[in-house]
């Protein structure tokens, strides 16, 4: 009987671990899928869901932004700034030889994307910087000098 | 048969993790930086060849290896956080890239030169070219 509870125990508490885990991937990944729309008959072919990893870093003055988006023109990129807020669309379009053969695996997708990732503050649109290296979009903002903290006064009752 | 190219270790890596379920910690061991990932990857069969796309934002020619032994072809890829600043965790908002290592296996047809495989990385994406791979008709079996 003690045995009987004891793998109870144990079952219950790697169910939990299951459970966390399964919670903390999905939490991790499930901004990062982004829905891809085919514009192209050539992107029909591809995958809808792809991954756009971003890893967002806060400094003192700025705030730091990477995304992965291999494969991409430059010109296909588009980067905005609404006040806390940045925005990154775009077209990934498939190379001109895809069409040549047939395609045994298809992992990749294509397509019009966009996400909207969000920032620790307010952030200065003039001051932004993004260049793409690499299959890599780095997107470098000034933090809104105006955005001081104001403290809220308690008024008495 | 041998004319088809197919990921070898997908299953591998897929259960790896669960491997160590109860040793480990699940949580942990599927999410810790260091474990192994498989990078989105297409193949198409052209006239000509094989072409393997593979993408691997952030990677350059220095930290990605494509080997063709044995009729296997292995593409290795090694990614340390930039820099020391990066690896603590302070003024981490938001950290979905991977780093570390990923491995990914792909079987080559029997014909294959391995001489000739050529490979390339530009923007991001990882071009193998495996060319001379004898394409061998469907062959047909008739039913008695």
């Amino acid at each position: 009987m003690a045995q009987l509870t004891d793998n109870e125990r144990e079952g219950n508490s790697a169910w939990q671990w299951l459970v966390n885990g399964w919670h903390s991937l999905r939490d991790k990944a499930v901004s990062a899928m982004t829905y891809f729309t085919p514009e192209r008959e050539q992107e029909q072919s591809a995958q809808r869901w792809g991954v756009l990893a971003t890893d967002v870093t806060e400094r003192k003055n700025r705030v730091h932004v990477e995304l992965e988006l291999p494969g991409m023109e430059k010109a296909d990129l588009n980067v905005e700034v609404h006040d806390n807020q940045l925005l990154v669309s775009g077209e990934k379009r498939t190379s001109a030889t895809r069409q040549d053969g047939s395609l045994v695996i298809t992992e990749r997708a294509f397509g019009r994307f966009k996400r909207v990732i969000a920032l620790p503050c307010n952030v200065a649109s003039d001051g932004t910087r993004a260049s793409y290296k690499d299959g890599v979009l780095s997107v470098d903002l000034p933090k809104e000098q105006a955005d001081r903290a104001r403290s809220i006064p308690i008024r008495q009752a | 048969m041998s004319s088809l190219i197919r990921p070898t270790d997908i299953f591998d890596d897929f259960y790896r993790p669960f491997g160590s379920l109860f040793s480990q910690g699940f949580p942990s061991r599927l999410l810790s930086d260091s474990e192994s990932w498989l990078p989105a990857t297409d193949v198409r069969q052209e006239d000509s060849g094989y072409v393997i796309e593979m993408e691997v934002p952030g990677f350059t020619s220095d930290n990605i290896d494509v080997e063709a032994d044995d009729n296997v072809l292995t593409i290795t890829g090694t990614r340390e956080s930039e820099s020391e600043e990066r690896k603590e965790d302070n003024g981490y908002l938001r950290r979905e890239r991977r780093y570390g290592k990923f491995t990914r296996r792909f079987t080559l047809p029997a014909a294959t030169n391995e001489e000739e495989v050529a490979a390339q990385v530009k923007d991001g994406v990882l071009t193998v070219k495996i060319p001379g791979a004898e394409i061998s008709a469907p062959k047909k079996i008739a039913v008695e």
